[in-house]
């Protein structure tokens, strides 16, 4: 269906947690395949391990057992200095929680991971201004978290994601926060990055507002793939 | 965009816009690091002051001697200088006498009266007439001419008043006499003695004005140009028995080294000041790494390196340092007027006469401070830096997380408190290594961590016992109030801490700086109980050089009344580099009414050998200056006397500069 080779490879791919002598599953023995250009959408119960699988593809944590390689990075084998930059240059995160640092202005938010990268500053910040026209919050560029609504912190963070032109987009719970009306925004956003700039988007959601664009859907359960749905 | 200036960017975004929202707690930790390095920075400005006196005082007054001609615990007869003078080695030789004076009538403080040979003493000293024309070239020999005549210093004139042609009466201890001004000193060379608050007379004048007919303190010699140790035994051949020669750098050594060890003592415990503000910047970096971790996920999460965060928490410690040391400056400057006079005192009352006018900015001792407090506040910031550090980027995410927690309980800490504290006493038993009590330090350091780390489990038995007593008294809202400190943890017993430290600290340094002088004098003076204690006017700062007149002990020891005297004396004597009080008195009569607190000895076998004058007594202090304890011999020439005695015990003294205690009194008297 898809020519080109997975831009997510994942091979018996589990992790768990064992604070003290119990044993936690976070995930357990996943085989998962995804395709540039495609829009999934992760399902599944509370603690049915959603969030854990998206955060081993984010970089954040390292998987237990088994292979995982993102855009030809081999996550199970990366330093932590090679994780720290695929989080900034290969991956964009938008959070359930915004995650936006309250002591940085719009702007500020936005600019930062690009400066972080080391590209420059002038490069940056028409970017950001670019970006931040284009999510309407040309008149919010120096309010702080704090001073914005829902809906605006979350497209806040999207123009961050975006900003070191990701190849990759995961969302963890992105509308979990917002009443439906912002939500349908966010996630049109999301599909609109898909459709338009060919970025492949991950979101991990208990709502239904982003079933319908979806390419792949991936049901998890007790943290393994109970049920996996291709369309088109 | 280049590493640093990112680096400075993300400091201000991320750390300085913190620090200003919680502007109250940043400047109570800027207020505690300002406070603690203003009394590190003052203290030591303080003492380098004195230090920086003494030391130009020394230099100015020796002027251009080589050698001085002195008898320990005498004076020296002025036939000597002629004697010296034909030696072919001696360039030149200046007699010198000097004593404090008091101004009759006028409320004042003693100022320092130096007698010399206005001509011979010219090729030793540069003593300069202010403002001096050509027709007034002969003033100079008038000191000669005259009798009862004097130049004084600029300071002396302002506050007496006094011009060229004006009387001013002096007293000493046997008479008062009118001086009459000749003119004013210039304000260099040996005139900045004693801030300028000196006059200079003729020799003849000083010794009929002193009662002091043949006598003076020391003669300076000036040698020629190498000088081989064979011609200065030549000169020593010279020298009647009892008579040495002395270099002037040793004396001016063993004076610097007494404010230096008073100096070292006090910079340690003023650099505990800085651990006040050590305990606040651990406690507030601490707090910041712990409340922000979720955005140092965050900042993890999008691309900065653990590098980075560990850095941007210790900059946070590094900041709080540079700017808590710049706070300091205002602190310090106030602090340090205060403290000069304070410091000054001390020393000229415990060791030697300094007399600090101003203070002297020493950029080494500001840069040190700037450094010390620097790197402390950096030091406190280390371990939550690292902590921020290893915040694991995964937080970001809303996974429920079960961290487990590994503290130790109060209890833990207080046994290794009670652990730190059971080792203080042994440690502050240890013998000083080298002039440096290293392990006294460690003690005192112990103290005070093992009282912090015991602090916790107080605090926890404390808010127990609290929340009971408070419920009782005011409901469930102070029941709750009790139970918070209980549970508050390490953060309010890191204040805690630093509350022990600061309250220590400051108990230690008024000690050191004040109350140590007046406790020291108050002892010295009720070592023994008298109904009455008769000395010399101005005996203290004179040195107890001048013994009371013969008359006065003739007529005491011709009162009828049942009366007990005790006779005592004293001499200032050095030890090798150690200076030291040589005090003797009639114990048969101060063992009835006076007691020492014996460290060493058998005081009942002792006390017969002292009486008879078998034997002396060494303080604790000097015990350990010189090595010589119980069993050694004590050895040394008192006006002309050779003295070996047994050392029979080592008694407590807190004068800093030793003391020594005999009966040999009544010998030495008889031999006058
Ligand atoms: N640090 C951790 N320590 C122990 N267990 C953990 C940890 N992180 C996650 N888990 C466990 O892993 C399992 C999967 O959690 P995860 O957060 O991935 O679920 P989720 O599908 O994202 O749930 P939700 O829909 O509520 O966000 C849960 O049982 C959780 O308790
Ligand atoms: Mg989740």
């Amino acid at each position: 269906m898809y020519p080109t080779s997975p831009i997510i490879s994942a091979k018996a791919l589990t992790r768990t947690y064992s604070p003290g002598t119990s044993t936690i599953i976070g995930i357990n023995e996943i085989n998962l395949e995804v395709f540039p250009g495609q829009i999934v959408v992760l399902k599944g119960n509370s603690g049915s391990g959603k969030s854990t699988l998206l955060s081993l593809i984010a970089g954040l944590d390292h998987p237990t057992r088994g292979e995982l390689t993102v855009a030809n990075h081999d996550l199970k084998t990366a330093t932590p200095t090679a994780l720290t930059r695929y989080r900034r240059d290969v991956v964009g995160m938008v959070f359930q929680s915004f995650n936006l640092l309250p002591t940085l202005n719009v702007l500020e938010n936005v600019c930062l991971p690009g400066l972080l990268a080391g590209h420059p500053d002038s490069r940056v910040r028409a970017k950001a201004n670019e970006l931040l026209e284009w999510l309407e919050l040309k008149s919010r560029l120096h309010h702080r978290p704090s001073e914005l609504s829902g809906g605006e912190m979350q497209r806040t963070a999207i123009a961050r994601a975006l900003i070191n032109d990701p190849t990759l987009i995961l969302a963890d719970e992105p509308t979990g926060n917002l009443d439906s009306c912002n939500g349908k925004i966010v996630i049109d956003l999301l599909v609109d990055l898909n459709r338009h700039q060919g970025r492949t988007v991950i979101i991990a959601t208990h709502s239904k507002l982003a079933d319908p664009y979806a390419t792949l859907q991936i049901y998890l359960r007790d943290g393994t793939i109970t049920k996996k749905t291709c369309q088109r | 965009m280049p590493k640093v200036a990112l680096f400075l960017r993300l400091f201000s975004w991320f750390s300085i816009r913190h620090m200003l929202k919680h502007r109250g707690r940043t400047i109570t930790v800027l207020v505690g690091i300002a406070l603690g390095a203003a009394v590190f920075t003052s203290i030591r400005l303080s003492i380098h002051a004195s230090l920086d006196s003494f030391s130009k005082s020394m230099n100015s007054i020796s002027g251009r001697t080589d050698w001085t001609v002195v008898r320990p615990g005498g004076r020296v007869s002025d036939t000597l200088v002629g004697l010296l003078l034909r030696h072919p080695c001696v360039r030149a030789a200046s007699p010198i006498l000097s004593t404090y004076v008091k101004p009759v009538q006028k409320e004042a403080e003693p100022f320092l009266l130096v007698g010399v040979d206005p001509i011979m003493d010219r090729s030793l000293r540069s003593w300069q007439i202010d403002r001096l024309n050509k027709e007034d070239a002969g003033l100079w020999l008038d000191l000669l001419k005259y009798p009862y005549t004097m130049f004084i210093g600029h300071p002396l004139s302002r506050q007496f008043e006094l011009a060229a042609g004006d009387f001013l009466t002096l007293e000493h201890t046997f008479r008062k006499s009118d001086f009459r001004v000749l003119g004013k000193l210039a304000p260099e060379g040996p005139a900045i003695v004693e801030g300028g608050r000196i006059a200079i007379t003729d020799i003849a004048t000083f010794q009929e004005f002193t009662n002091l007919h043949g006598l003076i303190d020391r003669i300076d010699l000036r040698l020629r140009p190498a000088v081989s140790e064979n011609d200065l035994e030549g000169i020593r051949r010279l020298l009647p028995e009892g008579v040495f020669l002395q270099s002037p750098t040793e004396t001016r050594k063993s004076g610097q080294q007494m404010i230096q060890a008073y100096q070292l003592n006090l910079s340690i415990l003023s650099f505990v000041s800085l651990f006040v503000g050590m305990f606040l910047v651990y406690s507030i970096v601490a707090l910041n790494a712990a409340s922000r971790r979720h955005e140092l996920a965050i900042l993890r999460s999008i691309g900065a390196s653990s590098h980075l965060l560990f850095l941007l928490f210790l900059s946070e410690g590094l900041f709080l340092g540079v700017a808590g040391w710049l706070m300091a400056i205002p602190i310090s400057s106030f602090l340090v007027k205060y403290l000069l006079y304070g410091v000054s005192k001390t020393i000229s009352v415990l060791f030697v006469r300094v007399h600090v006018e101003n203070l002297v900015l020493s950029g080494w001792e500001i840069l040190l401070s700037f450094g010390i407090t620097v790197f402390i506040s950096a030091l406190s910031a280390y371990h939550p830096a690292r902590k921020a550090m290893h915040v694991d980027p995964k937080e970001v995410l809303s996974i429920s997380r079960q961290e487990k927690i590994l503290k130790k309980s109060p209890f833990q800490l207080a046994v290794i408190g009670f652990f730190f504290i059971f080792f203080v006493w042994p440690l502050s038993r240890l013998p000083v290594i080298s002039g440096f009590p290293l392990a006294g330090y460690v003690a005192i350091f112990l103290l005070l961590t093992g009282f912090s780390f015991l602090s916790p489990w107080g605090l926890h038995a404390m808010g127990n016992f609290f929340a009971l007593f408070l419920g009782r008294l005011g409901g469930e809202p102070a029941r709750l109030a009790g139970l918070y400190v209980r549970d508050s943890g390490s953060r309010t017993s890191i204040s805690v801490g630093a509350l022990i430290t600061a309250v220590a600290l400051y108990t230690a340094l008024v000690i050191m700086v004040h109350s140590f002088r007046e406790t020291v004098e108050i002892w010295v003076n009720q070592t023994i109980s008298g109904d009455l204690f008769l000395r010399p006017k101005m005996a203290d700062i004179n040195h107890h050089r001048d013994p009371l007149p013969p008359e006065v002990i003739r007529t005491i020891k011709n009162i009828k009344a049942p009366v007990d005297l005790v006779p005592y004396r004293r001499f200032y004597l050095n030890y090798d580099e150690a200076l030291y009080q040589f005090e003797a008195m009639d114990f048969q009569n101060f063992a009835r009414y006076g007691k020492f607190f014996w460290i060493k000895g058998n005081p009942s076998q002792s006390l017969p050998k002292l009486i008879e004058g078998e034997g002396v007594l060494v303080s604790e202090v000097f015990a350990s200056q010189t090595g010589l304890t119980v069993g050694d011999f004590y050895q040394s020439r008192i006006e002309g006397a050779a003295l070996q005695l047994p050392i029979l015990g080592v008694i407590r003294d807190y004068r800093t500069q030793g003391g020594d205690l005999s009966i040999i009194l009544l010998d030495i008297f008889s031999r006058k």
